[in-house]
């Protein structure tokens, strides 16, 4: 190795550090200096990585395509919106119980739609969306059908005497960030167990998997349910952001966003979710801009994105990293 | 020869309404090294796969260790000590050594696993010089000691192995069956499908022809040349049976 080339690597190996910090003062005071339009955007893109990590578990680490995502996503935004208009719950109650709620009907659902088999599995997801759509549509008495549900409290906790709501954006921004944050942990969590590594190797090769002992269906309905749960929680966090739901969430513009963030960013990776989710929800925003072609725009940034970077980001964003460490990419 | 411990009878077998075992007969004792051989489509991975429950067993049973495993669920028949290492590539590629032989402990309790994999690795010391290695990225001839290291891992006492050696250099089939013998040496039955003849008759204890899903030929690998065994192969029969009929 030459002199020039050590001394670029001992330069470079002392990134990583500034590195995180810098990212993660962008990340804690983005409020302060991103444009609240801007701010919202990020908000919905933390939002819309819920889902994406649960579907992450399901195509990254079992190697089930599921489309029901959106569906469940639509549940936990009702469940939560419901509650807490009806009986005035506070922020954290909704939350889990949307997680709860979604996790629960996925278990009845993933039962018979597990015993299908890849097309036919995708297929039967498929028909949770509609069948969501049909039930908030129609079940007027509690969902107003397609006037949805309006004016749902903003967050609030209490806790003792103590009580407050989260209005402002850049406070929801926060409430948004920390919910993400414990997702990404526990999605780092379930993936590195023993556990996440059976979920692997079904992905992998479930014949064998079978082979060695590993209960494959247990797995895999376990892994419905939690992808469930991500999506709810996601859903709940949604609708107290917006306040409002209508049927249009179940809609596919929001299944095909999840699968969007998901494949385009980098299946069965953490860092290309994040990435994918910022990135696709960004670039959705962006291209308002030019409101008659966006929708074709998107579609050739998608193809664009999938020549490019046919694994995702997560390869790239490897290479950022190993090259800030000082090894050579 | 000890006690048999597998004892299969008149056992029919196939895939749905597609019978490939035909009555098939055949024991297998305590620490044998049998060789299972016979021409394409004779049933011999069929065979394999039904012992492992992996296929649609019509009739017949197999006892192993005195209980029938006809129709049992593959995990079941895991843990009555029956490993099974399939044909063709057959491990977690996006994995390494390490974690295959991890995913492949599953059945076993947690404080044996270290000790396990070092037994293992102890016996393929092959495998311990790649332990962080892409099971992928491997050889053809590692990957497939890889998988015999995954079935000894769950401490069978009876190894189903089907083909090692398909796909594999001459150089690699030969650390793959030295390797066979060395798991046979350390206590392990082993019941071995090769179409590679020669090297299946070397170091088997034992062969068995079977021939359209019956057993046509059972005796030790001494007591038949390479053109009588291509004899059975074509015709079923061997020529001088054919001489001594009228």
């Amino acid at each position: 190795m030459s002199q020039l080339q050590e001394t670029q690597q001992t330069w470079r190996s002392g990134l990583r550090l500034p590195a995180i910090i810098l990212m993660a003062g962008l990340v804690l005071f983005a409020p302060a200096f991103v444009g609240s339009y801007s701010l919202h955007a990020v908000v919905i893109a933390m939002i819309f990585l819920l889902p994406a990590l649960g579907l992450n578990l399901l195509v990254g680490y079992t190697g089930l395509l599921s489309l029901a995502q959106g569906a469940f996503f639509g549940v936990g935004a009702y469940a939560s919106a419901l509650l807490s208009i009806h009986f005035n719950t506070p922020f954290y109650v909704n939350v889990v119980s949307a997680g709860l709620i979604s996790g629960a009907l996925a278990l009845p659902l993933g039962i018979p739609a597990l015993r299908l088999r890849a097309t036919s599995f995708v297929m039967c997801t498929l028909g949770f969306i509609v069948i969501g759509q049909a039930i908030s549509k129609n079940w007027i008495s509690l969902t107003r059908g397609d006037m949805g549900l309006s004016s749902v409290p903003k967050p609030y906790f209490a806790l003792g005497p103590w009580s407050f709501s989260v209005v402002s954006t850049a406070a929801y921004y926060y409430l948004a960030l920390a919910v993400a944050g414990l997702a990404i942990l526990a999605f780092y969590l379930i993936v590195r167990s023993p556990a996440g590594r059976n979920m692997i190797a079904i992905r992998e090769n479930e014949t064998l998997a079978e082979a060695v002992g590993i209960p494959t269906w247990t797995y895999k309905l376990i892994v419905f349910v939690l992808s469930a749960i991500f999506a709810g929680v996601g859903g709940s966090l949604y609708v107290h952001y917006l306040t409002v739901v209508s049927p249009l969430t179940f809609q596919m513009y929001y299944t095909t966003t999840i699968l969007i963030i998901v494949l385009g960013g980098g299946v069965g990776t953490i860092s290309g979710v994040v990435f994918g989710s910022i990135l696709f929800v960004a670039l959705s925003e962006f291209l308002r801009v030019a409101p008659e072609i966006r929708m074709i725009a998107y579609g050739i940034c998608l193809l664009l994105i999938v020549f490019k970077f046919p694994k995702g980001f997560a390869p790239v964003i490897d290479k950022v990293w190993s090259a800030l460490g000082g090894q050579r990419a | 020869m000890d006690k048999s411990e597998l004892v299969i009878s008149d056992l029919r077998a196939g895939y749905g309404s597609l019978d490939i075992l035909n009555g098939i007969d055949l024991d297998v004792g305590k620490g044998e090294f049998v060789a299972l051989m016979g021409p394409n489509g004779a049933g011999k991975s069929t065979l394999l796969k039904t012992l492992f429950g992996q296929t649609t067993i019509k009739s017949g049973s197999i006892l192993w260790q005195g209980g029938n495993i006809a129709g049992l669920h593959p995990r079941e028949i895991l843990s009555r000590g029956v490993s099974y290492v399939p044909q063709g590539r057959c491990n977690f590629p996006l994995m390494t050594v390490d974690e295959n032989l991890q995913v492949a402990a599953f059945t076993i309790a947690d404080d044996k696993v270290l000790s396990d994999r070092d037994y293992v690795y102890e016996l393929f010391p092959a495998l311990q010089a790649r332990r962080s290695t892409l099971a992928g990225n491997m050889s053809g001839g590692e990957q497939q000691l890889l998988e015999m290291a995954m079935a000894v891992l769950q401490r069978p006492k009876i190894l189903l192995v089907d083909e090692p050696s398909v796909g594999l250099s001459p150089t690699a089939i030969g650390v793959v069956f030295e390797e066979l013998q060395r798991i046979h040496a350390n206590g392990h039955t082993i019941l071995l499908v090769e179409q590679n003849t020669k090297k299946a008759m070397a170091v088997a204890s034992r062969a068995i022809i079977l021939r359209l899903g019956k057993v046509i030929w059972d005796g030790a690998p001494a007591d038949i040349t390479h053109d009588e065994l291509g004899e059975l192969f074509l015709t079923g029969r061997m020529a001088k049976e054919d001489a001594s009929m009228p």
